[in-house]
C-alpha cells in the first residue's frame, strides 16, 4: 500500500483514525495501530509480514539477553549475534545478487543469480531494529519488555516501509504514554496534505519530464530513437535537475505525509529534510538531506571506537561507502555516496574558517552543481549511460546545445519546475517567521492554511484518480 | 490558536466526508475507461494464490481508484490542472509556419525519423 493512493487515504487511514481515536487507552491505542501496521505492510507483504515480526521477536529477546547479562561478555556476544542477525537479512535479501554478479565479473565463473525479492522497506526496519538494539546495549535506552511495544516501534506504518529512520529513543516514552492534542491533530493533517501534495502534484508531475528528457525518445513524439548520447546539452542537465528535484519531492513528501500521520497519533518524530538545497557546502547538505540515515551512520558508525581518531580517514570512507551502498544494490550508488564523501573531506581539508570566506552565493552555487552532478550518478544504474551522461554535460559525443523537443518538453511543465525550484528553498518557513510579530496576520494566515489544505486535498484526490503507478521511489530501498 | 487548530480539523473532516459520502454511495463507474481506452478494473477474485503474490490486495487499490463515481469527469479535471503545469511551445517548421509541439503527439511536416543519424534540432 502506498500513501498516494485513494483506498489508503479514504478508506485504510481513514478507518484508523475513526478506531484509534475511539478508544480511550494508550494499551487499546497501540493494539489498534499494530493491527493497522501489520495489515498495511500485509497488504503490500503478505509473506515478508512474517519476517518482520520474527524480526521483531528476535531483537525483542536480544535486548531481554543484553539487559540480563549486561556488563558481561555474554551482553557483547548477543550485540554481536543480534547485529550479525539484522545485517545479515539485509545482506542476503539486498544485495545477494550484487554479490554474486561480481564474483562472476571478477573470477570469470558462472554461478546463478539468485532472484530473491527485496521485502519493501527492509533497509529502513533493519535500520529501526538495530537503533533499539545498539541503544540498548549502550544503556542508552531501557529494555522494552513488552513485545507488543516493541513490535509497534518496529511496525509504526507511518516510517515502516520508506522512514524517516526514527529511533527508539525518539519515541520510547510516547510509545507507553502519549497524548493527541488539537495542534497535534492539525499539524498533523495540514503536513500529511502538504506531504500528498509533494508527491502527487511535484513528484508526479517531475518524474514526466525527467523520463522525457532522460528516457529514450520513442512511440509518439516527433524525435524518434534518441539514444542518450544523442540528447542535448540542456535535456541531460535539465532531465538531472528535474531529478533531483523529484528526489526530493518524492522522498521528503512521503516523509512529511509519515511525520504528520505519526503527529496525529500523538508521535514526534524528528525532521528528515530541512531545505537541503540551500546548503552552501556539502557537508550541510548532508545534514539537511535524509537527515535520519545520515544521523544513523555519523552515530553508529563514524564514531565506533573500533575505528578511533586515528582512523578518521578510513571511517569517513566506510560511512559514505555505507551511505551509498544502503541505497541500492549497484556501483553507481557506491560512485554517489564517495562521490559526496570527497567532497566533504576537501571541505574539511579546505577548513570550515577558509570555507566561511568564500561568499554565499558562491558556495550555494558549488553546492548545488555538486548535488546536481551527484543525483545523475544516483540516476543512471548502468554505468555505460553513466559515463555517456558526464560526456554529454561536455558535448563530447556532438551533442546540440538544445533541440525543440526539449524545448517543449521543458515548457510543457516550466511553471511546475519552477515552484518546485523556488518552494524547495526555505521561503515559507521565513513567512511563518515574520508572521509570528503580527498577531492579526496570524489569523488570517491560519485561515489560509486551513483553505489551502482543503484545496489540496481535493487536486491530489482528482489526480489520484488517474491511478497511475506512482510509487515513492524509496520504496526500492 | 486552539480555536484555529479546531476550525482546521473540522474543515479539513468535513471534507474528507464529503468526499468519502461521495464516493461510497455515488453509482461506481464501470466498463471501459473513454479517455483511456481500456476497461476499468473489477474487484479480483479472491484466491490463496493471488493473495499471497499480493495481486489480490493490489486489485483491490485499482478497483478503487478505477471505480470512483463520475471517474471520466474527474480524469477531464485532472487533465486541466496538469496542463496549468506550463505551457505549449509554438516553432516554426521549413515552410515557416507556425508548429506547436507536443510531445505526446506526431507532428506534420517534421521527419519522424533521422536517417543520417544527426542529433541537430530537426526544426533548426
Amino acid at each position: 500500500m502506498v500513501f498516494s493512493d485513494l483506498f489508503f487515504v479514504f478508506v485504510f487511514l481513514t478507518a484508523c483514525f475513526i478506531s484509534y481515536f475511539s478508544v480511550k487507552s494508550v494499551k487499546a491505542k497501540n493494539a489498534v495501530l499494530i493491527v493497522f501496521s501489520l495489515l498495511f505492510y500485509a497488504w503490500g507483504e503478505p509473506i515478508y509480514v512474517g519476517l518482520l515480526i520474527v524480526s521483531t521477536l528476535v531483537n525483542y529477546f536480544s535486548g531481554l539477553l543484553i539487559e540480563k547479562f549486561r556488563d558481561t561478555k555474554k551482553a557483547k556476544a548477543t550485540i554481536t549475534v543480534a547485529l550479525i542477525f539484522n545485517i545479515g537479512l539485509l545482506l542476503v535479501f539486498k544485495y545477494t545478487g550484487f554479490f554474486v554478479e561480481n564474483i562472476n565479473a571478477l573470477l570469470g565463473s558462472s554461478i546463478s543469480v539468485p532472484d530473491i525479492r527485496l521485502p519493501i522497506g527492509i533497509s529502513f526496519f533493519t535500520f529501526q531494529i538495530m537503533s533499539y538494539i545498539i541503544d540498548c546495549y549502550w544503556g542508552k535506552v531501557e529494555v522494552q519488555r513488552s513485545y507488543p511495544r516493541l513490535l509497534l516501534y518496529i511496525s509504526l506504518f507511518p516510517q515502516l516501509v520508506a522512514g524517516p529512520i526514527v529511533r527508539y529513543s525518539t519515541i520510547e516514552e510516547e510509545i507507553n504514554d502519549r497524548k493527541s492534542t488539537a495542534q497535534d491533530i492539525s499539524e498533523g493533517l495540514t503536513r500529511f496534505i502538504v506531504g500528498l501534495a509533494k508527491k502527487v502534484i511535484f513528484a508526479n508531475g517531475l518524474y514526466d519530464v525527467v523520463d522525457q528528457l532522460l528516457g529514450t525518445y520513442g512511440g509518439d513524439v516527433n524525435y524518434l530513437g534518441a539514444t542518450l548520447a544523442q540528447k542535448s546539452f540542456v535535456a541531460t542537465f535539465m532531465g538531472v535537475v528535474c531529478f533531483a528535484l523529484y528526489v526530493y519531492y518524492d522522498f521528503s513528501g512521503y516523509s512529511d505525509m509519515a511525520i504528520g500521520i505519526g503527529r496525529i497519533f500523538g508521535f514526534h518524530f524528528d525532521e528528515n529534510f530541512k531545505h537541503p538545497f540551500a546548503s552552501k557546502n556539502i557537508a550541510e547538505f548532508w545534514q539537511r538531506w535524509h537527515i535520519s540515515l545520515g544521523s544513523f551512520f555519523r552515530d553508529y558508525l563514524l564514531y565506533v571506537p573500533l575505528f578511533g581518531k586515528r582512523r578518521k580517514y578510513f571511517s569517513l570512507f566506510l560511512v559514505w561507502f555505507c551511505t551509498g551502498f544502503w541505497h541500492g544494490a549497484s556501483w553507481n550508488f557506491i560512485i554517489w555516496g564517495l562521490y559526496f564523501g570527497s567532497f566533504i573531506l576537501i571541505e574539511q581539508l579546505i577548513g570550515k574558517k577558509r570555507m566561511k570566506k568564500i561568499p554565499i552565493g558562491l558556495t550555494n552555487v558549488y553546492a548545488l552543481l555538486v548535488i546536481i552532478i551527484g543525483f545523475g550518478i544516483f540516476y543512471f544504474e548502468n554505468l555505460k549511460d553513466l559515463g555517456t551522461f558526464f560526456k554529454n554535460l561536455v558535448f563530447a559525443n556532438g551533442n546540440a546545445f538544445i533541440n525543440t523537443v526539449d524545448k517543449a518538453t521543458i515548457y510543457g511543465s516550466i511553471y511546475l519546475i519552477i515552484a518546485a525550484a523556488v518552494l524547495s528553498m526555505p521561503i515559507l518557513p521565513l513567512i511563518k517567521k515574520k508572521l509570528a510579530l503580527h498577531p492579526k496576520a496570524q489569523c488570517v494566515a491560519a485561515y489560509l492554511t486551513t483553505a489551502s489544505s482543503v484545496a489540496l486535498l481535493v487536486i491530489c484526490t482528482l489526480l489520484l484518480a488517474e491511478n497511475a503507478s506512482n510509487p515513492f521511489l524509496y520504496f526500492r530501498f | 490558536m486552539s480555536k484555529f487548530y479546531k476550525i482546521n480539523i473540522i474543515t479539513i473532516a468535513a471534507v474528507t466526508a464529503i468526499i468519502i459520502g461521495c464516493m461510497a454511495f455515488f453509482p461506481r463507474s464501470s466498463g471501459i475507461s473513454k479517455t483511456e481506452t481500456r476497461h476499468l478494473a473489477t474487484f479480483p477474485e479472491f484466491s490463496f494464490e493471488s493473495y499471497f503474490e499480493g495481486e489480490y490486495t493490489e486489485g483491490i487499490s485499482k478497483w478503487f481508484s478505477d471505480t470512483i463515481p463520475e471517474r471520466e469527469l474527474i480524469l477531464d479535471i485532472a487533465s486541466n490542472i496538469r496542463e496549468l503545469y506550463g505551457t505549449d511551445y509554438i516553432a516554426k517548421n521549413e515552410k515557416g509556419e507556425d508548429v506547436e509541439i507536443n510531445t505526446d503527439n506526431v507532428q506534420e511536416g517534421i521527419d519522424d525519423e533521422r536517417p543520417d543519424g544527426n542529433v541537430s534540432d530537426p526544426l533548426a
